[in-house]
């Protein structure tokens, strides 16, 4: 449904997503995990054909088969009225405070579907149940202040449900939340994709969100597409350097006679994407850096049932000689 | 060892605004009863959700709020009954982290300015005596002395909480206060900022009151954990009792949220392999 082949997202200073290659079927549910400034939420917005004017985009992005690289914003909005959805991290900033939250919820439905007042109040009623809103009929009158952040996320995700799209992109959904409202965000829309068929792709800097909530991940650093896998074998065994030095670095529960012992860090920053290395991104923050991975980027290879960009080959990144770990200590 | 900060049931109301002409407006507990202490050297971790009290309590803490019932005694001393010279002068032994990096640095001041504002309110001190004062503490939390001349924006956001840190330190403290301190970072700059904590704790002989709604966070680094939960402490105990063996249904709802099995075994098959 979604097949992306080369992508690259070129801006003023710089390339923000890099040799994108990946392929979205209905109901997959896919990850994508990195820092602040690795291009997660470009790729999503070029996804959606939200990307400011001053950016370039290359390489082939097909939708349903057709070329999107290249096509006029008319060919977007009907993309988006229809088939992609979206849902930002803020629940309260993406609702119009001065609407009831029903009006904002049948808006699209009238708009894009042609349905008349009633149908849409219906339909919207019918989401409200749907996404687990208590007391639909009542919610429907009330403003975006008087809702808590967990049913304002409800209602984002009524409304991005609104016109049955076939893609729903999730950027960062679940980090405005406490931990249990999140968990049950994430059961919600886990269910959703599977009742709907509708494909989901969830971004999160939160390893243990993307590994409740999806099947497959990708995991980005520096505009690059670094390692992609199914999920579970990629939170038990990462391949590539950066992957495993972002999972060992996760801070969680020690028991008290490991807990003198200082957390593995992977050293430096992501720098700005004006100084990104030509090369490999990570080099330079890479623990088993080669001579060349500055200069030269690195190549996408198959490992086990994914693929990683990396120099390395076998042995470093297989799973059982393990120096890579020891490295980032 | 005495309690460097002790909380003695403690309870401290908001007045909610008024509903009613008739009716007196309701109180908001935001922390009711709360009890613990600190010594030197110690982290004591408190985890609880959004309206939990965890700011209130920091605020408490630090003698920035006084409580409605019992009492806050910082080094034996009760900070309600300190005139506000005296809390003043005992300022510099207990200092505090805020979350947001962004926030508690002024934009238009240089980092060596914002990082000597404890030093300057005690004018104790000659100008240049804090500057290499300001200049030590910068290298201490991994930065350059030549840094505080640089303005905020010229950071990373990690970087900048080494200079939140750098401030809550530069008066050599006995305690430390660090409410989301790392909340706003990326992984694996939280698990630098983390460890910056663990070495200043051990080095200085800092107690660290560290404040977190992530418990993953909290228990790597707190030798005892406090769970809150609507003001009031629900669960309490050394990290590794909390973590293995709590019978509280709404600490292990938490643990289950931030997939703390899961999050174990992965940790376990990392080390062994």
């Amino acid at each position: 449904m979604i097949g992306v082949e080369g992508l690259s997202v070129h801006f003023n200073a710089g390339c923000a997503v890099r040799d994108a290659h990946f392929a979205i079927a209905p109901g997959d549910r896919v990850g994508v995990v990195g820092e602040s400034g690795c291009g997660k939420s470009v790729l999503a917005l070029s996804l959606m054909g939200m990307l400011p004017e001053t950016t370039r985009m290359s390489g082939s992005l097909k939708i349903d088969g057709v070329e999107m690289v290249g096509s006029d914003e008319a060919a977007w909005r009907n993309l988006r009225a229809r088939r992609l959805a979206m849902i930002f991290q803020e629940p309260m900033s993406a609702l119009n405070p001065l609407r009831r939250v029903g009006e904002t919820v049948m808006e699209p439905m009238r708009v894009h579907l042609g349905l008349s007042r009633a149908e849409a109040r219906r339909k919207a009623l019918e989401l409200f149940e749907e996404t687990g809103i208590p007391e639909p009929a009542q919610r429907f009158r009330q403003f975006p202040h008087e809702l808590s952040g967990g049913q304002r996320q409800r209602v984002l995700i009524a409304l991005a449900l609104a016109c049955d799209p076939d893609v729903l992109i999730a950027d960062e959904p679940t980090t405005a939340l406490d931990a249990n409202v999140a968990l049950r965000m994430i059961t919600l829309l886990v269910e959703l994709s599977k009742r709907r068929n509708m494909a989901l792709l969830f971004i999160s800097h939160d390893l243990e969100a993307v590994r409740r909530a999806t099947t497959r991940v990708m995991i980005m650093y520096g505009g690059d597409i670094v390692e992609q896998a199914p999920t579970q074998s990629l939170l038990v065994a990462p391949a590539h350097p950066y992957a495993r030095g972002l999972l060992a670095a996760r801070p969680r529960f020690r028991p008290a006679r490991q807990r003198d012992l200082r957390l593995p860090t992977i050293p430096g920053a992501v720098p700005p994407l004006e100084d990104l290395p030509a090369g490999c991104r990570f080099s330079g923050r890479c623990p088993v850096e080669l001579a060349h991975c500055r200069e030269q980027a690195p190549p996408r290879r198959t490992q086990g049932s994914g693929t990683v960009a990396c120099h390395h080959t076998g042995e470093v990144l297989a799973g059982h000689a393990r120096p890579i770990e020891k490295a980032f200590v | 060892m005495p309690a460097l900060l002790q909380l003695d049931r403690v309870t401290r109301r908001y007045a909610l605004p008024r509903r009613s002409l008739i009716r007196a407006p309701s109180p908001l507990t935001a922390v009711s009863n709360v009890s613990l202490t600190i010594a030197r050297g110690e982290t004591l971790g408190v985890v609880g959700e959004s309206g939990s009290g965890k700011s209130t309590l920091a605020r408490l803490a630090m003698g920035f709020e006084r409580p409605d019932e019992g009492a806050v005694r910082f080094a034996g001393k009760e900070l309600a009954g300190l005139s506000k010279q005296e809390l003043k002068a005992l300022r510099p032994r207990f200092q505090m982290v805020f979350q947001d990096p962004y926030g508690s640095l002024d934009p238009r001041r240089r980092v060596g300015w914002s990082v000597a504002e404890p030093l300057r309110v005690l004018r104790r001190e000659e100008p240049a005596v804090i500057a290499s004062q300001v200049n030590a503490v910068l290298e201490r939390v991994g930065l350059r002395a030549e840094d505080a001349r640089k303005y905020p924006h010229e950071f990373s956001g990690g970087q900048r909480q080494r200079i939140a840190i750098a401030r809550g330190i530069v008066t050599y403290p006995d305690l430390l206060i660090a409410d989301e301190a790392v909340s706003a970072l990326d992984v694996s700059v939280q698990a630098q900022i983390l460890n910056l904590l663990m070495d200043l704790r051990d080095d200085m002989g800092l107690g660290l009151f560290f404040i977190s709604h992530d418990l993953q966070v909290v228990s790597s680094i707190s030798d005892r954990i406090v769970v809150l939960r609507q003001g009031e402490i629900v669960d309490d105990g050394p990290t590794d009792d909390v973590m293995f063996r709590s019978r509280n249904a709404y600490t292990r709802s938490l643990m289950a949220a931030a997939g703390w099995r899961a999050a174990a075994e992965t940790q376990s098959a990392a080390i062994d392999r």
